[in-house]
């Protein structure tokens, strides 16, 4: 009898015991803004260019494309100067693009993004 | 001085322990099989009236000391051989030396001897320890090939880190954490790829040890479990083969005389890689393997024996179609001496060299570029003396001379550069102590220093205990802490399927970990033995790489390693439940654990990567008649964690022409694969064809083809690529041209919705038939 128990009582145990008591947090997808820059610094801004999309869920039924933003207002300011970026002619809408040539005696440039996105 | 002066007392005490040898009755000598010579290592060694004996330590030798009665039956006892008794009186002389040559009996006719079992059970401390040696596995089910990993992976506390893993993951403890031992030499890659076979041929394996948890001061440098396997040493009698030959694997083991030794070399190589595309399995695996394991050894004299020790192993894997190349393999070679110095001291001593690389290419020259070398030189003496059957010491040192590199480089840039070459230094101490017929105490302690911390000297202690209810019942208890210096590259993203290996360096503390635990077995009847078992780890300072840093990043030459690498903490802790009948007609064990594996680093607490709540495991052969036997292995095991994703975003980078995207990721490790279920069926006939024995052997790997889910792809589909990126394709309602693939133009091939990413499930093993040949000469 003594032999029964001690194994039941290791199977109760297991019962009990196996319960996942572990409440470790969630990290739910929220959507985001997206920007890519793609600017070399000490040089003229001829061609850089900046992507805009929003990201998608797993689940979201919608195709890839559909998440660029053609309607962002893209600035960049430094230097005492602010520079809006045009959008690429000949796509979609989902490419902005800065055309600029600084002075070749600006040894470094900070920027600083500015994204509004029309609603 | 002053040292030395406050410890003279306590020297003295140890030397006249040592050295002040009582004119009692003793006996003493080596066991061996009969037909080939080899030393047996665990065999039953007692006297009957008495009561008092012990198991042959790993060189076969034994020693029974104060053997109070003047005629005395001496018995030896070894599973698969026959039984042997011999009379002996000390009236004229009472020190008397036995070399006992066993007969090996056949195994339908074997039965366990239960008085040799009780003895055994009442002077050795066993938590955690399963033996694993081939009599066993042959005595034991096995599958058509045996193999001891695939035997490991069926104990309860044991799991892989996935299906196509070579590493094992003994109760919550990393691969890495595991110590294996081939002959006293650290193996650091022990397994091939798939975890279906290990590197250790079984014919030529006289003996392995698994203790997964709890060992005591003789081992170190590892933080979870030690895997302890010896070559066997070859017929010293005459010459003799095997071969094997299967659609997987041939395989040949040849040995004879050498000398006053024997000889083995066994071999094997897979050949899948040429059979799979063959067969009508919509499957294609570019990977073969190959081992190489030999040993020589010769007497010098009664006392002094020398032996040569060697391995070399290589796993080749090439997807052409991926631009994919990887090799890795080990080499080993070793040289012992063994000292018999008198009747309660002998001593081996070794001299190794372990060599350990990987080798890894994706994307050609313009691409993934990684090599990582590890060589490991190594000294050691290992000592025990048997004062008597209630006291024994071992003592030892170790020094190891480490060298590592790892480089990393893409499109010729170089990513990562580290060589270091640490030093490690080890001395050990152990006692086996009875003090009465209730308790067998074992402590011990192990003082460990290494080069990149200089000025620490790391001490282990350790303790096991058992404590004897009766001749069938025992409570088994082990504590210590533990050590290591040398890890491999961890990434709880992405499983890991080759190691690296690295040395922790000044900026960095050793891994540690503190592990107890208890348990309670019982021997049932004939050959039935119950054992729970409880377990707790607790382990600190785990380097692991943590993604965050970009891939255009600066590379890291010569930087410290916590500029990669995260140190993170861990625990784990679990129970298991282990029922194995070792006789009749149906043999074979269930195991059930329940287990814990978390981590903790920056503050946040997850799963391990390979974290599953709940494994049972069925391995059972069943002897029809004397030609026929089947068996099975069957597997049930809880989702294992894994990071899920749950969103993506378009990524452009300069220079890349196709579309690119990156995806986000949800909880570390919060999500499940679905559970993992898998069947091994296999049957055997034997066959006796003019006195020669040959054996037909068929086996059935994954035999429901349960398509097991290894990792989840998230692959970016759109509308126009002619790929059924969703996989919703039917054949019997959407095919068209009859070439049982989606092409472009059927339904639901380039459909609306799948411009998008998929979840896409990856499944490894299909289900694997083979049949196979062995046959002896």
């Amino acid at each position: 009898m003594k032999k029964i128990n001690l194994y039941f009582l290791f199977i109760l145990f297991m019962l009990f015991g196996a319960c996942d008591n572990f409440n470790d947090p969630e990290s739910p997808y929220l959507e985001k803004y997206v920007v890519f820059g793609n600017i070399s610094g000490n040089m003229p801004m001829i061609d850089d260019t900046i992507y805009v999309s929003r990201s998608a869920s797993l689940d979201e039924i919608i195709d890839a494309d559909q998440l660029w933003i053609n309607d962002a207002i893209v600035t960049i300011s430094g230097d005492g100067n602010e520079y809006q970026a045009s959008l690429v002619p000949g796509h979609s809408g989902d490419i902005k693009q800065i055309h600029q040539l600084f002075s070749k005696q600006a040894s470094s440039i900070n920027f600083q993004f500015q994204l509004m996105v029309k609603s | 001085m002053k040292l030395l002066k406050r410890n003279s007392i306590a020297i003295s005490v140890w030397l006249g322990i040592i050295f002040c040898q009582q004119s009692t009755n003793q006996v003493y000598g080596f066991i061996t099989d009969s037909t080939s010579g080899e030393a047996l290592i665990g065999a039953n060694v007692f006297i009957r009236e008495s009561g008092q004996g012990m198991a042959t330590d790993n060189n076969g030798y034994y020693v029974l000391s104060n053997i109070a009665i003047q005629e005395a039956q001496l018995v030896v006892s070894y599973v698969g051989y026959k039984r042997y008794e011999k009379s002996i009186n000390f009236s004229e002389i009472a020190s008397q030396n036995y070399n006992i040559a066993l007969q090996p009996e056949s195994i339908e006719l074997m039965q366990v001897d239960v008085t040799a079992e009780e003895i055994e059970r009442l002077n050795k401390i066993e938590p955690s320890r399963v033996n694993l040696s081939p009599r066993i596995l042959k005595a034991q089910p096995s599958l058509a090939e045996p193999d001891i990993f695939r035997t490991i992976q069926s104990l309860p506390g044991v799991l892989t880190t996935s299906e196509f893993s070579t590493g094992l993951v003994i109760r919550g403890g990393n691969t890495d954490q595991n110590l294996i031992l081939l002959d006293g030499i650290t193996v650091y890659n022990p397994s091939h790829l798939g975890g279906l076979f290990s590197n250790f041929i079984v014919d030529a394996v006289k003996d392995a040890e698994l203790i997964k948890g709890g060992y005591n001061a003789e081992y170190g440098g590892r933080l979870s479990a030690v895997l302890d396997i010896r070559s066997r040493e070859g017929n010293r009698n005459n010459f003799e083969g095997s071969s094997s030959v299967s659609l997987l694997s041939a395989q040949t083991t040849l040995e004879g005389p050498f000398l006053n030794g024997a000889w083995l070399v066994a071999g094997r190589r897979t050949y899948f890689d040429k059979i799979l595309p063959l067969l009508p399995v919509n499957f294609d695996l570019p990977y073969y393997f190959y081992d190489l394991q030999g040993h020589v050894f010769t007497d010098l004299n009664e006392k002094d024996r020398i032996s040569l020790s060697f391995y070399r192993g290589v796993d080749d894997l090439k997807f052409k179609d991926l631009d994919l190349e990887s090799d890795w393999g080990n080499k080993t070679l070793s040289l012992s001496y063994r000292r018999v110095f008198n009747e309660k001291l002998i001593g081996n001593f070794l001299a190794a060299n372990s060599q350990f690389y990987t080798r890894f290419g994706l994307g050609g020259d313009a691409g993934i570029q990684e090599y990582n070398p590890l060589s490991d030189q190594t000294l050691s003496g290992d000592l025990a003396y048997f004062h008597n059957q209630d006291f024994n010491v071992f003592f030892g040192a170790q020094a190891k001379s480490l060298s590592i590199t790892y480089n990393s480089k893409f499109n010729d840039r170089i990513l990562f550069d580290s060589q270091t070459k640490p030093f490690e230094t080890a001395f050990y101490t152990k006692i086996k102590w009875k003090p009465n017929q209730r308790f067998i105490i074992e402590p011990g302690v192990r003082l460990i220093t290494f080069s990149s911390h200089s000025d620490g000297l790391y001490p282990d202690l350790r303790l096991s205990t058992k404590f004897i209810i009766d001749e069938s019942r025992f409570i088994n208890f082990a504590i210590g802490n533990y050590h290591q210096f040398i890890s491999t590259f961890q990434d709880d993203f992405t499983a890991q399927i080759l190691d690296s290996w690295f040395a922790i360096d000044e900026t960095g503390e050793p891994s540690r970990a503190s592990q107890a635990v208890l348990g309670y077995e019982q021997f049932i009847g004939r050959g039935l033995k119950v054992q729970i078992e409880g377990y707790y780890k607790k382990i600190t300072d785990m380097l692991t790489y943590e993604e965050s840093r970009a891939t255009t990043d600066g590379s890291f030459e010569n930087k410290s390693l916590l500029d990669l690498l995260t140190p993170a903490d861990g625990y784990a802790y679990g129970a298991e439940l282990f029922i194995q009948q070792s006789t009749g007609k149906l043999s074979g064990w269930a195991g059930y654990s329940w287990s814990v594996s978390r981590k903790l680093m920056n503050g946040k607490e997850y799963f391990t990567n390979w974290d599953r709540s709940h494994v049972i495991n069925v391995l059972a052969n069943y002897q029809a008649s004397p030609k026929w036997e089947y068996n099975l292995k069957f597997t049930l095991q809880s989702g294992q964690a894994f990071t899920p994703i749950n969103g993506y975003f378009l990524q452009n980078l300069p220079g890349e022409t196709q579309q690119g995207y990156r995806t986000i990721p949800a909880t570390r490790n919060g999500g499940r694969y679905p559970s993992f279920h898998r069947l091994d069926l296999g049957a055997v006939r034997h066959f006796d064809f003019k006195g020669r024995k040959f054996d037909v052997f068929m086996q059935v790997i994954n035999a429901y083809n349960r398509k097991n889910i290894f990792t989840y792809t998230y692959p970016l589909g759109n509308t126009f690529n002619g790929i059924d990126d969703d996989r919703d394709w039917d054949r019997k309602d959407h095919e068209n041209n009859g070439n049982g693939r989606p092409d472009k133009g059927e339904p639901n091939v380039d459909e609306d919705d799948e411009g998008r990413i998929q979840r896409n499930p990856v499944s490894l093993f299909p289900i694997i038939p083979t049949i196979g040949i062995t046959w002896n000469f």
